[in-house]
């Protein structure tokens, strides 16, 4: 494992090691609404080395415009195509595409609503996010279980509540509809001193009632899938010159592990300093930040 | 099977799925139950589903099935479990953040128990708002039971409570479905506050079947002289199987609710003393 803070010897060796940057963006390029110093001038090295930079999240809570707009305002990066940028809801998206018949089954969604217009954008009907009512048990006898849904997204929700839960409940059993996910997140830190439960928790909920042995299909890092969906719209990547660059150990080293790139831990977001030393499989670098990328 | 009723002297049933099936009774269930009465056995009545108050009870056993019970004294709910922990355990001024129906909030009136959280709850209500909650100091318990208003804000405010606080955790029960009709199961508690357990990383106390706490709770308000003498009925084995089994009773386990016969020989499974279709077939 390369040095962790000096990671400005590393940054011409990432230069010449690598042609494909799979970059993740919480706690890499920004925490919340505040850049990472040097991040724009990493991406900025990075495009006039003529790399290919592709920016992978597990982040379903932004549509696509919402990253465009905040690489504007973050890191003034004015032009980053939308078809780089592939979240968890675009991996969904694709899948969904690839398989659903369009016209006659819907997606139903137990997400925030940025995922449901992700959806829109494919053409997949869908619903869900926002409030809903709670009910009481005996006005489920009623209930009509709509046959066209064949599809249960499950993750972070605002809103989720037993109804949702309910619901989804029902499309599964009722109409076997296949179950998805986006992401694994156990935790969100909402500050330094303090984490809440995260979407897996919410479907923990779901899976819970369904039994051990149906789990949700992971959309998003850290499985293959999402790599998988990846070269399908952007081609095929030489792996040995492919690096994945995260924050997140589980997530995006796991992501890296599974597709058989390098990796690459930064420590401005998830992971500290003090965790590197109790990590499993260490990733191949460990970078103080993705601005030692940045030539000097 | 009329050996059952001369074997054992106390009764004690499960409801959902053993009496009464949503609003419908299992037939021959009343006919059963005024048997027992008739014959001076103790019928006691015990159930997971934690939002019904004793008040309740009575008047769905009473009134809608018409079988005749002399007092609620023998009508328990895991809400009544919970409610008597507490009150042995809390100290003036505490209070617990409830996660729980109308029904356990008037249990714990009843008991005199002060809590908050009742209700419908979105504030804080997207994740980065958590940020500012301050939790209130005198919430030493979390309690888990069936809540209609359940959502994302309470089980981030349950978490916050047991995590950084160190509130103490107790649960009504961890069924995981309610046997709504013939056809239709729902979520049950046990899966709302699954998510919550899988963030905490730990296993709650349970206050309800299959804990023996409920047991002997029952036995320090009704006079059981002979273990032996008491038969547990039940359609759940993980519940009502279980609890006779930590309790040191026979068990029954009817075929009228959750269970098939088929989940009998799975792996692991509790082992019931007797296996029948249904209560009609104990008369």
């Amino acid at each position: 494992m390369e040095c962790a803070l000096n990671g400005r010897q590393l940054g011409p060796s990432l230069l010449k090691l690598f042609d494909t940057f799979l970059v993740d963006c919480d706690g890499v390029l920004w925490i919340q609404d505040s850049a990472v110093k040097g991040a724009e001038a990493a991406i900025r090295t990075l495009r006039s080395h003529n790399k290919r930079v592709l920016f992978v999240s597990n982040n379903c809570g932004k549509t696509v415009e919402q990253f465009q707009e905040k690489f504007r305002t973050l890191l003034h990066l004015e032009d980053v195509p939308s078809r780089d940028i592939i979240n968890s809801a675009v991996s969904t998206a694709i899948y969904l595409k690839n398989k659903m018949d369009l016209e006659k089954e819907r997606v139903f969604v137990i997400a925030q609503d940025a995922f449901t217009k992700t959806l829109d954008s494919y053409g997949i009907k869908s619903f869900g996010p926002g409030f809903a009512e709670p009910k009481a048990f005996v006005d489920w006898t009623t209930f009509e279980v709509d046959p066209s849904v064949k599809y249960v997204i499950v993750s972070y929700d605002p809103f989720f509540n037993h109804t949702k839960l309910t619901e989804a409940y029902l499309y599964l059993t009722e109409n076997n509809a296949e179950l998805l996910s986006p992401d694994v997140d156990q935790f969100f830190s909402v500050s330094s001193t303090r984490k809440i439960p995260g979407s897996f928790c919410v479907q923990a909920a779901v899976s819970s009632v369904l039994g051990e042995d149906r789990t949700p299909k992971i959309m998003g890092k850290p499985d293959k899938f999402m790599f998988d969906l990846i070269q399908q719209e952007h081609g095929e990547m030489d792996r040995e010159r492919t690096v994945m660059i995260g924050d997140n150990y589980k997530t995006d080293m796991g992501f890296g592990f599974n597709c058989g790139v390098s990796t690459a831990l930064v420590l401005t977001g998830n992971t500290k300093e003090g965790d590197v030393e109790g990590l499993g499989r260490r990733p191949d670098f460990v970078l103080g930040s993705i601005g030692d990328i940045a030539a000097e | 099977m009329a050996s059952l009723i001369e074997r054992y002297d106390h009764f004690i049933f499960d409801c959902d799925g053993v009496i009464w099936r949503g609003l419908e009774a299992i037939p021959g269930a009343v006919k059963l139950l005024h048997k027992l009465g008739s014959l001076n056995k103790g019928v006691i009545y015990v159930t997971n589903n934690s939002s019904k108050t004793k008040q309740c009870l009575f008047d769905k056993i009473s009134t809608t099935m018409g079988v005749s019970i002399k007092s609620n004294k023998s009508l328990y709910s895991s809400g009544t479990a919970l409610a008597d922990c507490l009150k042995r355990r809390m100290k003036p001024g505490e209070k617990v953040y409830l996660i729980g129906s109308r029904g356990v909030a008037d249990v714990m009136d009843e008991y005199g128990i002060s809590y908050i959280g009742l209700g419908p709850d979105l504030e804080p209500c997207t994740q980065p708002e958590f940020k500012d909650f301050v939790p209130d100091p005198s919430v030493k318990y979390v309690v888990g039971a069936f809540d209609p208003h359940f959502n994302y804000t309470k089980m981030s405010k349950a978490y916050i409570y047991i995590k950084e606080c160190q509130a103490e955790y107790l649960v009504s029960n961890l069924d995981v479905l309610y046997p709504l009709s013939t056809d239709r199961y729902l979520p049950g508690t046990g899966s709302l506050i699954n998510g919550l357990n899988h963030a905490l990383g730990i296993s709650p106390t349970v206050m309800g079947k299959p804990s023996s706490s409920l047991y002997d709770l029952i036995c320090s308000e009704h006079t059981i002289e002979d273990n032996s003498r008491v038969l547990m009925i039940g359609d759940n084995l993980s519940t009502d199987i279980q609890f006779g089994i930590n309790s040191g009773i026979d068990t029954c386990l009817v075929l009228s609710g959750i269970t098939s016969r088929e989940m009998l020989i799975e792996e692991g499974a509790p082992k019931p003393t007797y296996v029948i279709d249904s209560v009609a077939d104990i008369s």
